[in-house]
């Protein structure tokens, strides 16, 4: 059963195309990359948790289609969490796009066969929309500087409205962007 | 042949793993920094919450439709045709994948039977190479496919029917130098042995009923006191009779790139045969023994005869050693008539050797193409190798038997295969004969 499962592995990552070891290597970095970010500037050291959940990015490249994805974010989130106090750094819009990416390539992945090679058409739209997700963040991540920078009292249901007009503002300003990308 | 168009079955719209994943971790991560007053974790929640939204605003309302089509649906071994499928009323889909499930004798080299495009405009259409590499009549395995929206969100399964392929056997290299039939007149490239109505003239005779009255000499008959006509040597051809040993398939089968099986080399063989017969204006029957169902082809001239015998011999399924005789009935052999019978058997089973030699007492030319592959001796069990080797020494005692009667028995080679054995019935045809029962 074991060697069954095995060999299947091992023809699976035979078949596999170029692309699709360039995606997987891909989410191992920019899941690897959001930890590091995280671990940046404080006083933590690589340690197991972090090696933990690079295996588990690894493993989630290679099953796009499992749950094991989400459980990476979590560990990440939670790294950030336990290490990180500044609600303003910079640092949480770099996680945050390192997570988008990890997330869009495990998604793309998860949708197409292992050995198929991805048209450049279909990596073109799903860049756009990565672009404008990142923007969209950014504005996000603006906003609750500015609404720290001045002092604003911390609640946290006065930055959800902000982050919803911000994120209302961008759909509608994007609007237009939204259905050009989805047409390709 | 190309196939038209039939359309496929397709599934609804569901919601993918990725789907699940960023919309749980949108919720948790604001209500988190909700109640924790953490508004850095709004910023890191805040892709999954605009992925989620587009994800749901964009979110296709209809199943796509799907169709497809083989671009040929008979192909030579070897050959290759291109699946195509074509996904129309596809607004809000992002891209559609296709994958072809691996079969046998079905080679994907491309992608490995996979394709993935974008949809523009509300369709795809998607191909995939499809090559045969055996001959044979088989189903290719549907295609299944995917069709996802933005951010690979929902995606929607669909498949197609089953498509029947049937993959004409590559007639080996042959061809022959020696001479077939005797001297008595020529007809196109081969000798007719007896008179009636042809081109070639044979003398003059006297008029008797049936004779046309354009075969009239009436020169000759106005110097005689009864009208003479021309009288011509037969059109006639040689019937070439091909007989397939279908018993059982020996050997390892690679396709068209690898080892030959027996039954691989049998059908290759007699396509070659028939083929170079066929260009010879010769007539070509086909019988196979043996095999599961009737395999019989009439004797018949022309490009569409060869086109029969392949067509039959595609079909060919092996009887898993049954013989002929136990499968109900023998087809009747091709005795009469037939002036160059040719038997492809891999010698196992001792019915092709049996009638092989009835037929060679009876005077007719027949020669047997042995078409065991050496690979059987190459058994990793070591009793069934010692069991082979014992089957092969008493093979070729039953060989040199049937050799000592006068049959001939020769591996097939390709060209030149049978060039002794065709000197040998022209040497034989112009002396004298003795029939035998």
């Amino acid at each position: 059963m074991i060697t069954e499962r095995l060999q299947r592995w091992i023809d699976t990552a035979l078949m596999a195309s170029a692309q699709r070891w360039a995606f997987g290597l891909a989410a191992v970095v920019m899941a690897t990359g959001a930890l590091l970010v995280t671990l940046v500037g404080t006083g933590d050291r690589f340690g197991w948790f972090a090696v933990l959940t690079v295996v588990l990015a690894a493993i989630a490249a290679v099953q796009a289609g499992s749950h094991t994805a989400a459980v990476v974010i979590v560990l990440v989130v939670l790294q950030w969490m336990s290490a990180v106090d500044d609600p303003t750094t910079p640092r949480s819009l770099m996680v945050a796009v390192c997570l988008l990416v990890f997330h869009s390539v495990l998604a793309l992945m998860a949708v197409t066969p292992h050995s198929t090679t991805v048209p450049p058409d279909v990596l073109r739209r799903w860049a756009q929309r990565v672009g404008a997700v990142t923007i969209t963040t950014a504005a996000v991540w603006a906003l609750v500087r500015v609404l720290q920078q001045r002092d604003a009292p911390a609640d946290p249901r006065l930055t959800l409205l902000a982050l919803l007009a911000a994120g209302l503002g961008v759909v509608l300003l994007l609007r237009r962007t939204i259905g050009d990308i989805d047409d390709g | 042949m190309s196939q038209s168009w039939s359309p496929g079955v397709t599934g609804s719209w569901l919601p993918t793993v990725a789907f699940v994943r960023s919309s749980l971790l949108a919720i948790v991560l604001v209500t988190v920094a909700l109640l924790g007053q953490r508004p850095d974790l709004l910023v890191l929640g805040a892709p999954f919450a605009i992925i989620t939204a587009w994800s749901a605003a964009t979110r296709p309302r209809t199943p796509p439709e799907l169709s497809d089509r083989l671009g040929n649906s008979t192909l030579r071994e070897g050959d290759a045709t291109i699946w195509r499928g074509r996904v129309t009323d596809a607004d809000g889909t992002d891209l559609v994948s296709a994958r072809m499930e691996p079969a046998t004798w079905i080679d994907h080299r491309i992608d490995h039977g996979t394709v993935t495009m974008p949809v523009v405009d509300g369709r795809t259409d998607l191909d995939v190479v499809v090559r045969s590499t055996r001959w044979g009549r088989r189903l290719l395995s549907p295609v299944r496919l995917l069709a996802t929206s933005s951010w690979g969100a929902y995606q929607c399964s669909m498949h197609t029917a089953h498509t029947s392929l049937t993959t004409l056997p590559l007639p080996a290299a042959f061809d022959t130098s020696a001479p077939r039939r005797p001297t008595d007149g020529l007809v196109g490239l081969e000798r007719s042995t007896r008179r009636g109505e042809g081109s070639e003239f044979a003398g003059v005779r006297a008029f008797g009923t049936g004779d046309r009255i354009r075969r009239i000499n009436w020169a000759r008959s106005l110097r005689s006191d009864h009208l003479q006509v021309n009288a011509t040597w037969a059109d006639q051809d040689t019937h070439v009779a091909l007989v397939i040993d279908a018993g059982a398939d020996y050997g390892i089968s690679e396709g068209i790139d690898g080892a030959a099986s027996s039954l691989d080399t049998a059908v290759r063989a007699a396509g070659a045969i028939a083929e170079h017969s066929g260009r010879r204006g010769d007539r070509i029957s086909l019988r196979v023994f043996g095999a599961v169902g009737s395999h019989v082809v009439p004797a018949a001239a022309g490009p569409m005869q060869l086109r029969r015998v392949l067509d039959t011999l595609s079909r060919l399924q092996p009887g898993r050693g049954a013989t002929a005789a136990r499968r109900g009935g023998l087809p009747p052999w091709p005795a009469n008539g037939a002036e160059l019978t040719v038997v492809l058997s891999p010698l196992i089973s001792h019915e092709a050797l049996d009638r092989a030699v009835s037929l060679g007492r009876h005077g007719l030319p027949v020669v047997v193409i042995d078409t065991l592959p050496d690979t059987v001796l190459a058994d990793d069990d070591p009793v069934a190798a010692l069991a082979w080797r014992i089957r092969l020494l008493e093979r070729r005692a039953e060989i040199r038997r049937v050799q000592q009667a006068g049959i001939p028995v020769v591996r097939w080679l390709g060209p030149g295969s049978l060039d002794q054995f065709l000197r040998d019935v022209a040497r034989r045809a112009s002396a004298p004969r003795m029939r035998v029962g």
